[in-house]
């Protein structure tokens, strides 16, 4: 039972994002309305599939395991500026697929930024508004359907596109490369798309790989597909894999958007769930702006 | 650079392996001593191939391959991996249309890649360092670089000229007034902090990563500090260091002509939609 639990061992529990839904005994003990942070954590974990990652990263980051729950916000990332409109718009929880101390599993790395001013900004900025964040990653990515291609077929408005049987695929009315470019950094906002393969490459079959990128969807679907839409592939991988095949006379391409931006939607869909699992908690995701921007040279 | 005529080889020409060698010899003679655990492996072809022409490279691409080879070069020496990972492990693409061209190619026209990767950087000065360091105009040492002071804006300007790149990007605020910059290389990200205005850098993992400059950065700029990140894109960072092994190449190899083949930004940009002013 939860109430049996210590505070700090439910933090473990759930920072190591590898519970059993059976300590939680369905969650009888959870309060159903409102409720504190740790109760929220509570219902929505024993909602999602228990994972066994071998490096977690999912936890309680920041704020209060106690702090009563007044509204929710959905984001790719926790950045300083995404905490302060959730806390304008009233909602002091929220929930981030990445870091939000600049390090994997928010590690304070390197050491001495944990001292530095940006660091202590963020931790007083926190304190201040009386947030808490809360990453859940691991166990969000474990969710069937995948919630991140989910998000990003509407925030693309290809759904009457997408294969029923492989959601990673996308097969559009014949167009260009250039045309669906523009449509791609329309739907995301992005303000520094990068593109390989020709601008007038007829194109219609497109395999979505949002986030990380792993190479294997670039290795795996290249050949079935003109696009590989993707968030951050590597040059020396998934990259140099779709430049070879170019040479080799593939007609093919390759549009990188970040891992943010490509993150974004996935946390829509997260917020839409969260309100149907928690009636009378307002929760509503926070947009996600492309980081970078391109110089204009004259 | 492509178009440079690689002279015909006379008689009694070295193998790639005895290329390397040489290349071992002349490291170990700057203090730098082979390493038992590298990715510095011939990659390709027989390493006992006599070599007529020698072409550095960022990254042995089919197309740089393709070019070398049109240059007159068999023996290709790469930083980067040929095979789409970084220990170029192949057995996953025995069956690969496109790895499978790329070895037909090889094959056919007898090349060998050695990949140079770990010495390269371990040499002192780091070859890739002096190669960006270079390209950019800016003082060669190591460390941070104390320019004039200027917005991030006219930095990244300044510095997408001098390189022509075509998909740079950056973060922080335009008009941030910044001066301290360090030069990371390739994948390689010093961690942006107090001491530092920009890091220019290739590439990196954008979140979740041993440190995460793209959100610091974007942090820094909230609180009113004037930080940026500049990502050239990997290629873009290291190529030039190639030129520079080029160049350090033919002071231990003269009797087998040694060029630079210059991969090139595998990527393109749409044209802006948002002028930042």
């Amino acid at each position: 039972m939860l109430k049996d639990v210590s505070r700090r061992e439910f933090l473990a529990l759930a920072g190591a994002a590898a519970t059993s839904p059976t300590w939680l005994d369905a969650g009888a003990a959870v309060p159903r309305q409102g409720g504190t942070v740790q109760d929220v954590m509570a219902r929505v974990l024993e909602r999602l599939p228990a994972v066994t990652t071998p490096n977690p990263v999912d936890g309680l980051k920041a704020g209060r395991a106690d702090l009563v729950v007044k509204g929710i916000a959905t984001t790719a990332i926790a950045s300083a500026d995404a905490i302060r409109r959730a806390a304008d718009r009233g909602r002091n929880l929220v929930i981030t697929l990445e870091p939000t101390f600049y390090a994997r599993a928010d590690a304070a790395s390197p050491e001495n930024r944990a001292t530095d001013a940006v660091f202590a900004a963020k931790r007083a900025l926190i304190a201040d508004l009386d947030v808490a964040v809360w990453r859940l990653r691991d166990r969000w990515f474990a969710r069937r359907p995948d919630p991140m291609l989910e998000g990003l077929v509407e925030t693309l408005d290809w759904k009457r596109y997408q294969s029923e049987t492989a959601p990673h695929r996308v097969v559009l009315p014949e167009t260009t490369l250039r045309e669906v470019v523009a449509h791609v950094e329309r739907q995301l906002g992005a303000r520094a798309l990068r593109v390989v393969g020709a601008a007038d490459l007829r194109v219609s079959r497109i395999v979505l790989s949002p986030g990380p990128s792993a190479p294997a969807m670039t290795f795996g679907n290249l050949a079935t597909a003109d696009v590989i839409l993707a968030g951050e592939p590597r040059e020396w991988e998934g990259v140099e894999y779709v430049q070879d095949t170019i040479t080799a006379g593939g007609a093919k391409a390759m549009i990188l958007a970040g891992r943010l931006l490509t993150e974004g939607p996935g946390m829509r869909v997260m917020a839409a769930w969260l309100t149907s699992l928690l009636p009378g908690t307002p929760v509503e995701v926070l947009p996600t702006f492309d980081p970078y921007w391109r110089p204009i040279v004259a | 650079m492509s178009d440079l005529m690689i002279e015909t080889p006379q008689t009694g020409r070295p193998t790639a392996r005895q290329i390397v060698d040489r290349i071992k010899a002349a490291l170990a003679a700057l203090g730098v001593n082979w390493r038992a655990e590298t990715v510095d492996t011939f990659k390709a072809g027989d390493p006992d191939t006599p070599v007529r022409g020698i072409a550095t490279t960022f990254m042995a691409t089919f197309d740089a391959i393709q070019r070398a080879s049109a240059a007159g070069a068999n023996f290709v020496i790469s930083h980067e991996p040929t095979f789409y990972n970084h220990l170029d492990v192949t057995t996953s693409f025995a069956d690969d249309a496109t790895f499978r061209a790329k070895m037909a190619f090889i094959e056919a026209h007898q090349v060998v890649i050695f990949r140079f990767h770990d010495h390269w950087h371990a040499r002192r000065p780091d070859g890739m360092r002096v190669g960006i360091l270079r390209a950019l105009g800016w003082p060669e040492a190591p460390g941070t670089v104390v320019l004039p002071p200027m917005t991030l804006r006219e930095l990244a300007a300044d510095i997408q000229k001098k390189l022509g790149t075509r998909a740079m990007r950056v973060v922080g605020n335009p008009d941030a007034r910044v001066s301290r910059v360090i030069v990371g290389l390739g994948y390689g990200n010093p961690p942006l902090n107090a001491d530092l205005d920009v890091v220019v850098t290739g590439e990196y993992q954008e979140a979740d990563s041993a440190w995460d400059n793209p959100a610091y950065a974007l942090d820094a700029t909230t609180f009113g500090q004037a930080k940026g990140l500049i990502v050239l894109g990997h290629e873009m960072s290291e190529g030039f260091g190639m030129d520079e092994c080029a160049t350090w190449l033919r002071t231990i190899v003269s009797d087998v002509p040694v060029a630079f083949i210059r991969a090139g930004e595998p990527f393109w940009s749409p044209p802006q939609r948002t002028l930042l002013k």
